[in-house]
């Protein structure tokens, strides 16, 4: 089993690409587990064909100590087996402390020893803001960390603070880096921009991912680019790009 | 509201379980808090504190230090204590504040292992666990770092979970040593209570383990599952029952097979014990083959561990779910912290008061009953003449 976190600055397509990456692989024949680490609980919308599933912080609010594995990981059409850990209401109570909260509920369960994936992925909200966010680099969690990124300033801003806390996290032998998606906006000397980065946090471009509006058509009909255009050229910029994730473990 | 206490106090919780069972190890145990927690052990949890000169340290944590997770602030001053005091390990536990914040207790001992490269335990505690699950977790961790697998050696036993929130500091850990030793057996290491390193390092090859708390449990299937030792779940209890052990001993060493010694027929009768499983359990036992009283339910105050326990005993987790069941008037009699007293007045049964320090801490500790010879014998025997009084 090989665990992967995905980050990035919000907004920026991170669970849009987790999921094709996630589908493409379910395609190859891996068992894939992939869990959303957002209060906001979407991760796994498309994957789940807009269906929205209970979080596990919700599901341990309801069901307290009866809570059981069936309750928090859901298996796509797909395959994949989809978790939102959650978060609370907005405004109160803290999501970092409930990313810890999840992950330790899963593994009190055994979510991984039961379903046994080959990889699982953490789609991790924006940037390492707190303990609770950078959880899934700590040890026993990811064993990679990789970043989507634009060429817009901020999002290059996030991705090399979220570098630094890899790095911070490297004397305790944690997630290592493990390179930079490039999610294309279009944004002037894109690649040029987003190659000085990787240069500068020691890391490479693993794929880039033009823009393309067949993406939002998948959103829009809430599937991913693999299941709704299989055929399409984004469909297997995905595929390419779950193929460099693989090579990368 | 359901878990507001009104009589009973919180219970030790998971870090003084874990200072507790190093207390007789040479190292240095530092609690990530802001001087709250490691005064709660030292001054209200630990009988062997006072007289006592351990090096049990808070980090002093403030709020601008959880605000910021300024980790190597608390590894500088680790380092400098260790400087001072050449210890031969180094614990860092985390408290209610480290949890909420996210703190990597594990990840901090990493560093400061490679940096000072003594071993460095790191654990996630949290304060909202009860004792008997940082005493489990502390023996795991250190025998995962420390045994070493040897040619068995015939007679010997290790004792399993033994600590003062269950023993107190009078004479019960030598006195259940002493009890298995006068049958024949050799203790290797008595875990945690009196215990060394180098005991923990042979610890493997014992032909058995003796578990005497529920915190032994889970150390005993993981060397069950690591070195094929069998273990019999018991406390020696009073004076004749304990026969009884050493032949379970015996079988399991020839047999191999693990055992937890509980009598048939028992029944949700007359009695309710409440306090830790094992210790109930033990003192059901002396009354179901001493005095042939099997209607005895344990009511578990720090969880109910399937392994040990019985389909009707109980799973108590907030005051007022004891209040509720004693309020029933099912039970003649209940065994427990003399704190539950104000619990029981209100129904009809009688207490028979047995102090427990996870319970009522210093209060009664210089009471504590001892658990092998007449003591208990005689406490058993007497609940057992009220409980005929009352059938009468």
């Amino acid at each position: 089993m090989k665990k992967i976190a995905i980050y990035g600055k919000g907004g920026i397509g991170k669970s849009t690409t987790t999921s094709n990456i996630s589908a493409a692989l379910s395609e190859k024949g891996y068992k894939v587990m992939q869990i959303g680490c957002d209060p906001k609980s979407d991760s796994t919308k498309t994957l789940m064909h807009g269906r929205k599933i209970p979080t596990v912080l919700d599901q341990m609010k309801e069901k307290g100590e009866n809570i059981e594995l069936e309750d928090l990981v859901f298996e796509a059409s797909n395959g994949v087996l989809c978790v939102e850990a959650g978060g609370p209401t907005p405004g109160i109570g803290c999501a970092g402390r409930g990313i810890i909260t999840a992950f330790e509920k899963l593994e009190d369960l055994g979510a991984y020893e039961k379903f046994k994936p080959d990889i699982v992925f953490y789609d991790v909200l924006g940037d390492v803001v707190c303990g609770g966010f950078a959880m899934p680099i700590r040890g026993g969690y990811a064993d990679k960390v990789f970043i989507v990124t634009s060429g817009e300033m901020m999002a290059m801003y996030a991705a090399s603070n979220i570098v630094s806390a890899i790095n911070n996290f490297g004397k305790r032998g944690y997630a290592k880096y493990g390179g930079l998606i490039l999610n294309s906006r279009n944004v002037e000397n894109e690649v040029g921009l987003v190659s000085k980065l990787a240069e500068e946090t020691n890391g490479s471009i693993i794929s880039i991912l033009p823009r393309d509006g067949i993406v939002q058509q998948a959103e829009d009909q809430n599937r991913t680019v693999i299941e709704s255009f299989p055929k399409a050229d984004m469909a297997n910029c995905y595929r390419e790009l779950a193929e460099q994730v693989i090579n990368r473990l | 509201m359901s878990q507001l206490s009104r009589y009973l106090p919180p219970f030790s919780s998971d870090y003084s379980g874990i200072c507790s069972s190093l207390f007789d190890l040479d190292g240095m145990v530092v609690i990530h808090d802001a001087h709250c927690c490691s005064m709660n052990y030292v001054n209200m949890d630990e009988p062997r504190w006072y007289g006592n000169k351990k090096p049990i340290f808070s980090s002093g944590l403030r709020e601008i230090d959880a605000i910021m997770g300024d980790d190597d602030k608390l590894i500088r001053k680790i380092i400098k204590a260790y400087h001072e005091l050449n210890p031969e390990f180094i614990a860092i536990l985390g408290s209610p504040v480290p949890t909420i914040v996210g703190a990597d207790m594990e990840g901090i001992a990493q560093e400061l292992e490679n940096e000072l490269e003594i071993p460095v335990f790191g654990f996630s505690s949290t304060g909202l666990r009860y004792y008997n699950r940082g005493i489990s977790d502390t023996m795991i961790k250190l025998i995962k770092r420390y045994a070493r697998e040897g040619s068995k050696v015939d007679k010997n036993v290790n004792i399993l979970g033994l600590n003062a929130l269950d023993f107190s500091d009078n004479s019960n850990a030598d006195d259940i040593r002493e009890v298995l030793k006068s049958a024949g057996w050799k203790v290797s290491c008595s875990f945690m209570m009196g215990c060394s390193i180098p005991e923990i390092v042979n610890s493997p090859r014992a032909a058995v383990n003796v578990v005497v708390s529920q915190s032994g449990m889970d150390l005993a299937e993981y060397m069950e599952k690591t070195w094929g030792i069998p273990y019999v779940a018991f406390t020696p209890m009073g004076l004749n029952d304990n026969k009884k052990i050493f032949s379970m001993i015996e079988e399991a060493c020839k047999e191999g097979k693990s055992r937890v010694i509980r009598s048939d027929d028992l029944y949700d009768g007359e009695i309710l014990i409440i306090g830790e499983q094992l210790i109930a359990n033990s003192i059901r036992e002396v009354l179901a083959s001493q005095y042939g009283v099997k209607g005895v339910t344990v009511g578990c105050l720090f969880g109910k561990d399937k392994r040990l326990a019985t389909d009707f005993d109980i799973d108590f987790k907030s005051e007022l779910q004891i209040a509720r069941k004693l309020k029933e008037n099912k039970y003649s009699i209940v065994i427990g912290d003399p704190l539950l007293k104000a619990l029981v007045d209100k129904s009809q049964a009688k207490l028979f008061a047995l102090p427990h320090v996870a319970v009522s801490s210093k209060l009664y500790w210089h009471q504590y009953p001892t658990f092998v010879g007449d003591e208990m014998e005689n406490f058993i025997g007497e609940v057992s003449q009220t409980l005929k009084n009352i059938l009468i």
